[in-house]
């Protein structure tokens, strides 16, 4: 398979003041195939940007090296790389009319006049703004600059596109808009798209892969199933979604299924292949939506017992805070799909609570809190 | 409770008066200061009275006498003279201008491009020109000016003399601050993603430059240029230390000529200066609010 873009074993140390060097990224590796749609999401601070400017050519990797399409860039400079960014401001040129914007990139590749209206004007048509060629870009809405900023990246046709948070700057119902327009023109044009974002929602509705970064490394690279479903470690569970974490002990594993002990009481079935040593530690991730909450009368030898604490109506779902019998307690959601009907639950209420174990996701990752310690699983 | 109370927001609206016509009253004095005397020399050139002291009426005779001198043999010597002294403050004004703002601007973009470790060093050298007294600089410049010409005498066996040429280099000298400071602010204010993105979609440094970032600085650069300008067409105490026979501009020659004696031609080429500065100011103004448009 082609490879856009990959880093090797990339690292980037800013020297900071009083010679306190920080090191923003580390040891990266990271590979972005051909003409796709690649997210990198993650908190800010922890180098969504650095990357980005590493692949176009603003900075120099301390450490490794950065290839686009299998060739090492080096110390290029960003002129002479084949990819173009659309920056988080935009970046217009303020004296610049919106078609000389456009025209920018291709008078600088020495492209005849001729050639550059045809090409301005299809790239302007391309995100529609035809009829705005003379305006400048402060005469221009914030999502029409956007529009202006694409329009003059994409005219080069550039074998990537990078962008640092486009639409960080629209309000929400336009950006919902152009996340579907983007995705759209991604496919149409086949152009591989990098794609910073700290909206996980974001990430997870345009991307067809997306790494998930913290503190300068990369913590999952998956499609947005893979990482909505499959979380590989607690972070990117508790940063993609919303979830619950119960902490237990591992008290048996068999027929490809561990036996875990939450809080000392509650025992929970969920299915897990690799080998798991009787007493370790793990998390178990559920999703708020996959846990179904049930009258008293409901009759599952498997439910367990809760009582609400909250109830919280958000429009499409409606969020619960259950309290087991154990000291923890489990976020629900639950679509709102007959309002009125079945929104009876009240605060203070018993109830039943059902979780399908292979819903349940388990990290081996974790430690007992201190306060658990009288429900450790004493080892014979 | 309620009176206590009345009497309260009466008094805040009584101070807030008091303060509003002060503060205007204050303003309209400083106008007045500033403008009153220049509108006096402006009415003044008009005056048929050889004295600034009396009003004796309307005439255009002192401009008259003014453009009667040019090129005429027996024109009056002293307006012979102004006229010289005029050229003179307009070459060095000219030249000083344009050599100062090339080098300021250059200053201005090493200061913000580069980052270097004696950065704040050569700021605070920058700054210094402005900041010590026109009669330090002066004088060093005058010392400098007199080792060198010993020096080269010394070398070459050629005696240099003071003149238009060593106005000029101190002009140069104290204008490359006034401009620097001026860009540089500028500079400031210039979002470095636009010469990013330039870079990104093709534009060598170069290309950079005089794409995006000198149009982009270009009110700055001019706004330093008018600055250097105006300031070398007042200078007297630098022009004074380094002028040598002949090389008498404006205020050295109008200085000289008030203990002499006071001509109300002096008044008439002042206002027409003043007017040529409206001028200017009036232009520069119009250029930066079409370069703001575009
Ligand atoms: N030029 C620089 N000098 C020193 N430190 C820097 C520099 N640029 C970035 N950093 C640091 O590197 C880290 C990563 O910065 P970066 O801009 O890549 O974050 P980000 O993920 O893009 O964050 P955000 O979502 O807020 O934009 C931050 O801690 C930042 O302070
Ligand atoms: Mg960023």
């Amino acid at each position: 398979m082609k490879l856009a873009i990959e880093l090797v074993d990339v690292g980037k140390t800013f020297q900071g003041q009083n010679q306190r060097d920080f090191r923003a990224i580390d040891q990266l590796n990271l590979q972005i195939r051909d003409g796709e749609f690649f997210s990198l999401l993650g908190p800010s601070g922890c180098g969504k940007t650095t990357i980005l400017r590493m692949i176009a050519g603003f900075e120099s990797p301390t450490v490794g090296e950065v290839f686009i399409h299998g060739e090492a860039m080096g110390d290029r400079p960003p002129f002479h790389r084949p990819v173009n960014t659309v920056f988080q401001n935009y970046a217009l040129f303020p004296h610049l009319t919106v078609a000389q914007n456009v025209a920018f990139g291709l008078e600088m590749e020495g492209v005849p006049q001729t050639h550059i209206r045809s090409r301005v004007g299809d790239a302007l048509a391309l995100v529609k703004l035809n009829g705005l060629e003379n305006r400048h870009p402060r005469q221009l809405s914030g999502g029409q600059q956007q529009r202006v900023a694409l329009a003059r990246a994409l005219v080069k046709q550039p074998e990537v596109l990078l962008f640092d948070e486009p639409l960080g700057a629209l309000d929400l119902k336009l950006r919902k808009a152009m996340q579907l327009e983007l995705k759209a023109m991604q496919q149409q044009v086949g152009i591989t798209f990098v794609y910073v974002t700290h909206d996980q929602e974001e990430a997870l509705t345009m991307s067809d892969r997306i790494a998930v970064l913290s503190e300068g490394k990369v913590l999952q690279v998956g499609t947005p199933t893979e990482i909505y479903e499959e979380p590989s470690c607690r972070f990117v569970a508790d940063f993609i979604g919303e979830s619950n974490f119960l902490i237990g002990q591992v008290i048996e594993q068999a027929n490809g299924g561990l036996v875990v002990l939450v809080d000392g009481e509650l025992t929970l079935s969920v299915p897990y292949e690799p080998e798991l040593p009787v007493g370790k530690v793990v998390t178990l991730v559920i999703r708020p939506e996959k846990v179904t909450i049930h009258p008293q009368t409901h009759s599952d030898p498997l439910a367990l017992q809760g009582t609400i604490r909250d109830v919280v109506y958000l429009g499409t779902d409606t969020r619960f805070v259950v309290q087991l019998t154990s000291k923890s307690t489990l976020i629900i959601r639950r679509q709102n799909l007959h309002p009125g009907k079945l929104d009876t639950f009240t605060v203070g209420e018993a109830v039943k609570i059902r979780v399908a174990p292979n819903s349940m996701r388990v990290l081996p990752e974790g430690s007992l809190g201190p306060e658990a310690a009288s429900g450790v699983l004493h080892l014979p | 409770m309620r009176n206590a109370l009345t009497l309260e927001r009466r008094w805040d609206l009584a101070i807030r008066f008091l303060g509003r016509v002060g503060l205007w009253g204050i303003t309209l004095a400083a106008l007045l200061f500033l403008y009153l005397p220049i509108a006096i020399l402006v009415i003044y050139s008009f005056n048929t009275s050889r004295l600034n002291a009396v009003w004796r009426g309307f005439t255009l005779d002192w401009y008259r006498s003014l453009f009667a001198g040019i090129g005429e043999s027996g024109a009056d010597v002293i307006t012979g003279q102004i006229w010289d002294a005029l050229f003179n403050s307009l070459w060095v004004g000219g030249i000083a201008t344009v050599v100062a703002t090339v080098f300021g601007t250059m200053v201005a973009l090493a200061l913000e491009r580069f980052k270097f470790r004696q950065k704040t060093a050569l700021e605070a050298l920058l700054f210094l020109p402005i900041i010590i007294p026109d009669i330090t600089m002066g004088i060093s410049l005058l010392v400098f000016f007199s080792l060198v010409f010993q020096l080269i005498q010394t070398v070459t066996g050629v005696r240099l003399v003071l003149g238009l040429p060593t106005v000029i280099i101190g002009h140069i000298a104290f204008n490359i601050s006034y401009v620097a400071v001026t860009v540089r602010s500028r500079i400031a204010e210039l979002d470095p993603a636009l010469e990013e993105a330039a870079q990104d979609l093709g534009a060598n440094e170069w290309r950079t430059f005089y794409r995006v970032t000198l149009p982009l600085i270009f009110p700055g650069i001019l706004s330093g240029a008018l600055l250097a300008f105006t300031l070398s067409l007042d200078d007297f105490v630098i022009t004074f230390f380094t002028a040598g026979v002949g090389s008498t501009t404006l205020p050295v020659f109008v200085y000289g000529m008030i203990k002499l004696s006071v001509t109300p031609a002096i008044n008439a080429i002042s206002t027409l200066m003043l007017m040529a500065s409206f001028l200017i100011v009036l232009a520069s103004l119009a250029l930066q609010r079409r370069s703001l448009q575009l």
